[in-house]
Formats: structure tokens, C-alpha cells, sequence
């Protein structure tokens, strides 16, 4: 093996990791979104719903 | 040897709506949950009947429970082979290839992925376990089947149109035939870095195992058979009345016809299209993105047209060991992409 091909290989990993991590990311962000606006919201009704 | 301007200005384009394609189911629940007022993180889940079934079903297979689709493969394999699908073309060099492939991923693989799933992730995401066990089964597998199936088609196509990570998923193309005994035959290092894998071990991490289970399981059946020899999906397109299913079957899923065509050796006949139908479990990807090539027929020949029987440890281990195949894309002083 020589250098070319760890360098290789670095690069191909880096692709990997690009791939596995922006999807997660999107995802996770998604689904922490989705809890925390709505819990938002349905609290805004609650307490607008005690007003009444 | 450089990529295409137009090649890379594609990636980047469709790179760009893939982005938007893995949000989309979360999108999608979001806005039902804001319409129907569902709030499910508030609610312990109802086990759901479909995951019972599947459960149930491993747990009738009794040892074989881990090994159901090797089981499936094998029993397939037979098939194919008692049939002659594969004639002469199953040499002692390509046997050695698929056999250390096939054995490959269960030494390395699978402890791999496991240690990843119960050591790697709860030290890289920790107290985070479960954080999402509140998606509802049905958003969960929609959410996996995009974010599974989606991240190895761009692992597939990557590899495929850059020039230089090409040479790791070359082993896959070498084999002159199609069947069982190919269809786990990768590069280790190719296989191992599977993007894929790691991401849906992440989803089931943080809750999504249940919709995982289905989904890998469906996967598993639909790639398998895009990849045997047996062509299954042939009455769908030679029977008038099965017309309408063929043309949503074969832009949905990988079938034999598609995915044959893109292990073919060569595109001049009109059939093989190794430039595209990178497409794994879903061949919708090729069609959304203007990848895919659809004949409804199944090339002549399969493989890599230079290819001269690179040794199996070079196959499955290169740039580690290389090739001693003169001019072989493998070997030390090789060409990159010929």
C-alpha cells in the first residue's frame, strides 16, 4: 500500500461519513422540529382554551 | 482521469433535491399531525399487528431466525443452479471471489454494524437512546425506506460516476453472470463503509427499530431478486392484462430487467445501461433523478468487457493487495478507469 492509496481510502471514507451524516442530520432535525413546534402549539391552545 | 462538467453539475443538482426528498416524510407527518391535532409523543405506542406477524415469523424459523434471508439466498441459489442458469461461467477464480464475499459479510460485517449499533453510538449520541420511539410505525417505515434506500443509491452512483471511487465497487461488475452467487460479492472496504447501514443503525438507535425490521427485510427480498437469473418479473411484461402492473412495478422497484441492464458489458445493444439503474430497492431514485433505462429485456452478456480474472484477494481487498493482471484496473500501475 502506499500513500496514493491511504489518501484514496481517506477520501472514499470521507464520502461514507458525508453521506451517512447529512441525511441524520436532516432527519433529526426534522423530528426535533416536528415535537417542539407542535408541543408549542397545542400548550398555546391549552392555556388559550384555560382563558376562556 | 476527470469527471464529466455535466456529470458533476448533475450530482450537484440532484444532490440538492435529495436533500429535499429525505425531508419529505418528515414533512408530510408533521403536517398531518398539525391537521388532526396528534400529538403521539404524548401517547405510549400500541405494539402494531404487522410487527407482531413479522416477529412471530422469526420466531418460527427457530435457529434460522437470524439467517432467514441467507436461507432465502441459498435456497434461490440452488434453484438457479439446478436450472443451469450459470453454465461455464462460474470459474475456480470467480467461485473463490463469491465464496470469500459471501463469507466476508458475515466474519466482518455483521459483528461490525452490531458493535457500531451497541458500543460506537451510545458513546457518539448519548442519553439519546429511543429519543424518536414515538414516530408512528407507518411514518417510520416511510421515513426509513427514503433514508435507507436513498443514501445507497447516491453510495451507488457515486461510486459508479466518479472516477475515482470506481475501482472499490468494480468486483460487484466483474462477475459474467447475474444471480445469488454475485449478489454479495463487493470490495470489503466497499461494503464496509456502506453508508446506509450506518444511518438506518442510527434511526433504530434513537427508536426506529420496529419500522427498521420491515423495511430491511422488504429490502433484503427486493434486491435479491433484482439480482437472480431467474427473471421473475417476464409475465408482467408479456401479458397485456399485466401491462399497467409492469409499468408501475418497474419504476417503483429494482426487477431483474432493470437491474440486469445495468450489469451489462456493454450498452450498444440498447439493453445494458451500466451508466444508470443504480437503483437498489427503489428504482424510483433513477426515475426522479434521469438515471434510469428501462427495455423490458435482458442484455446477452454481463460483466466488464477488459475484464481478465483479477485475483480474489485483490477483488476483495484492493488498494490493499492489487491486482497482477497486466492493465487491470487493479493492479499497481493500472489504469484508473479504462
Amino acid at each position: 500500500m502506499r500513500f496514493e492509496d491511504l489518501r484514496l481510502l481517506g477520501k472514499k471514507i470521507l464520502v461514507g461519513v458525508v453521506a451517512t451524516v447529512v441525511p441524520l442530520l436532516i432527519l433529526w432535525g426534522g423530528l426535533q422540529l416536528t415535537r417542539k413546534a407542535l408541543t408549542g402549539k397545542s400548550r398555546v391552545e391549552q392555556v388559550s382554551l384555560h382563558a376562556k | 482521469m476527470k469527471m464529466d462538467a455535466d456529470v458533476r453539475e448533475k450530482i450537484i443538482c440532484n444532490g440538492l433535491v435529495s436533500l429535499l426528498i429525505y425531508a419529505l416524510p418528515v414533512a408530510l407527518m408533521f403536517l398531518t399531525f398539525y391537521l388532526t391535532n396528534q400529538r403521539p409523543w404524548l401517547q405510549t405506542q400500541a405494539s402494531v399487528p404487522l410487527v407482531r406477524w413479522y416477529q412471530s415469523f422469526e420466531r418460527g424459523l427457530g435457529p434460522f431466525q437470524d439467517y432467514a434471508l441467507t436461507v432465502f439466498v441459498v435456497a434461490l441459489g440452488i434453484l438457479e443452479f439446478s436450472l443451469g442458469l450459470y453454465e461455464r461461467r462460474w470459474t475456480k477464480t470467480e467461485r473463490s471471489i463469491d465464496i470469500a464475499c459471501f463469507a466476508a459479510s458475515y466474519i466482518v460485517i455483521r459483528p461490525l454494524t452490531t458493535y457500531f449499533g451497541l458500543k460506537v453510538l451510545p458513546l457518539v449520541l448519548p442519553g439519546l437512546k429511543n429519543l424518536f420511539a414515538w414516530v408512528p410505525f407507518f411514518w417510520g417505515v416511510f421515513i426509513i425506506c427514503v433514508a435507507d434506500d436513498l443514501t445507497q443509491y447516491w453510495y451507488h452512483r457515486l461510486h459508479h460516476q466518479v472516477p475515482w471511487l470506481w475501482r472499490f465497487h468494480r468486483t460487484h461488475h466483474s462477475a459474467a453472470y447475474m444471480g445469488m452467487a454475485m449478489a454479495s460479492r463487493q470490495n470489503l472496504i466497499y461494503t464496509i463503509f456502506f453508508s446506509q447501514i450506518y444511518l438506518t443503525a442510527a434511526l433504530v438507535y434513537l427508536g426506529l427499530g420496529a419500522p427498521a425490521l420491515i423495511v430491511l427485510g422488504l429490502k433484503g427480498v427486493i434486491t435479491t431478486l433484482a439480482h437472480s437469473s431467474i427473471p421473475w418479473d417476464k409475465p408482467f411484461y408479456k401479458y397485456r392484462v399485466l401491462h399497467p402492473v409492469a409499468w408501475v412495478l418497474e419504476r417503483l422497484i429494482s426487477t431483474p430487467a432493470t437491474h440486469h441492464a445495468h450489469h451489462a458489458a456493454s450498452t450498444d445493444d440498447g439493453i445494458g445501461y451500466y451508466k444508470g439503474n443504480f437503483g437498489n430497492m427503489f428504482f424510483l431514485w433513477d426515475v426522479i433523478f434521469g438515471t434510469a433505462h428501462i427495455s423490458r429485456e435482458y442484455p446477452k452478456s454481463y460483466g466488464i468487457s477488459h475484464y481478465r480474472g483479477d485475483e480474489w484477494y485483490a477483488q476483495l481487498l484492493w488498494p490493499i493487495f492489487k491486482s497482477k493482471v497486466e492493465g487491470s484496473e487493479l493492479a499497481a500501475d493500472g489504469p484508473m478507469v479504462k
